[in-house]
């Protein structure tokens, strides 16, 4: 039975977990979708513990929420657009976390600095600083452009598969893709001038 | 050229995200993700009936909920003290004006003008009076009285018809699609009648 389950395609598991519940179905598809996941939220936040934390918070909709999906759409539509919900939730979360912060700092005019807790994997690579500085720069990008050319750059996906996760037509997808290739651009004169 | 140099861009930026490290998810993401489904779970089942009921989340709701009621309950309260007089039904009258040739009676005007006599414009003696309510009711009481009045130059002459003059409904009498009522009238009264027709004629 297991064997069979690992050679059925996503939407066929997402509908044996949803009429017999089968449990390894769905521990089939979080293995699966788990690293693409993370990596797509990792690079919106730029926060490794805040992402692992959506990618769970998105299986766990995914788990009680399953009868939602339809078999109309892909599944791997589905999973990205309810990380993407979330990882906007978060992203706005942080943002007014932020804010707040720098303003409490600000009344008593003292010098400040905000701490970046957050642990990057890519900092241990090889070329770490080049991947910090990118990663740096792509949070700077516009959220709708940023998103919109992680997940064409980064995760590969098609236009009709962007346009699906985001909630808009293909042609404001090309057109959110290139103003946000055109703002790395600007931010990463130096690199890849190189 | 732009347009190349757009493109040159665009690969170049693409290329620079496609070759940064992929992220994975930590060792223990399926542990943890069991962990906090298992505890959501449990969660779940604990919170009984009472416990959503009286959630601390709904209170400021019912709360809203239970003043709204008291307010609506004070202000009906208060309507009921004071009438609106739009708000109150008419009250009916008892008699009801009986128009021109209606079955049953024949219109004094209607008599006046083909005898070319003045109708007086007084007002009860100008209609036939009948009951408020229904026809056939108005027929079957003997306490109701309605009044027949042809006015003349000089002087009023009354015809008055009880309820027992009547004949029930059922004697009716249908004439060249024309409906009329039997009336039973002594003597005088029919020969009031004759020198009215004659007149008609």
């Amino acid at each position: 039975m297991d064997k069979d389950l690992t050679e059925l395609s996503d939407e066929e598991l997402i509908s044996e977990f949803q009429q017999n519940n089968t449990i390894k179905a769905f521990e089939i598809l979080v293995q699966k979708y788990k690293n693409p996941l993370t990596n797509f939220v990792y690079r919106f936040l730029g926060d490794y513990e805040a992402c692992t934390d959506v990618v769970q918070e998105t299986m766990i909709k995914f788990y009680r929420n399953k009868d939602s999906y339809q078999s109309i759409a892909k599944f791997s539509t589905w999973i990205y657009t309810i990380a993407g919900n979330l990882a906007r939730t978060e992203y706005q979360r942080r943002r007014r976390r932020q804010i707040f912060s720098i303003n409490a700092y600000g009344e008593n005019n003292e010098n400040y600095e905000i701490p970046d807790e957050s642990y990057r994997p890519d900092v241990i690579t090889d070329s770490g600083i080049k991947d910090k500085i990118i990663q740096n720069a792509l949070l700077k990008v516009s959220k709708a452009y940023r998103e919109a050319v992680i997940l064409r750059d980064i995760q590969e996906l098609s236009y009709e598969e962007i346009a699906e996760i985001m909630g808009i037509t293909v042609g404001t997808v090309k057109s959110r893709i290139n103003r946000g290739r055109a703002q790395l651009q600007k931010l990463l004169k130096n690199i890849y001038n190189e | 050229m732009p347009r190349l140099e757009e493109n040159n861009m665009n690969e170049n930026i693409s290329r620079l995200l496609k070759n940064l490290p992929k992220i994975n998810a930590p060792s223990n993401f399926e542990y943890e993700l069991s962990k906090r489904i298992n505890q959501s779970e449990q969660r779940k089942e604990k919170v009984s009936w009472f416990d959503k009921i009286f959630s601390p989340k709904l209170i400021p709701s019912a709360a809203l909920a239970v003043t709204t009621v008291i307010i609506l309950f004070l202000l009906k309260g208060n309507v009921n003290e004071t009438e609106d007089p739009f708000q109150i039904m008419p009250k009916l009258r008892e008699e009801k004006i009986l128009q021109q040739d209606q079955p049953g009676t024949v219109s004094d005007r209607t008599i006046a003008k083909k005898t070319n006599i003045p109708v007086k414009k007084e007002k009860s003696n100008d209609r036939a009076i009948i009951d408020s309510e229904s026809k056939n009711d108005f027929y079957r009481r003997d306490s109701n009285i309605s009044e027949v009045t042809v006015g003349e130059a000089s002087s009023i002459e009354r015809i008055s018809i009880t309820t027992s003059n009547y004949l029930p409904d059922q004697t009716m009498i249908i004439e060249g699609g024309l409906n009329y009522k039997m009336v039973r009238s002594n003597e005088d009264e029919r020969r009031e009648i004759e020198v009215l027709r004659k007149k008609l004629n």
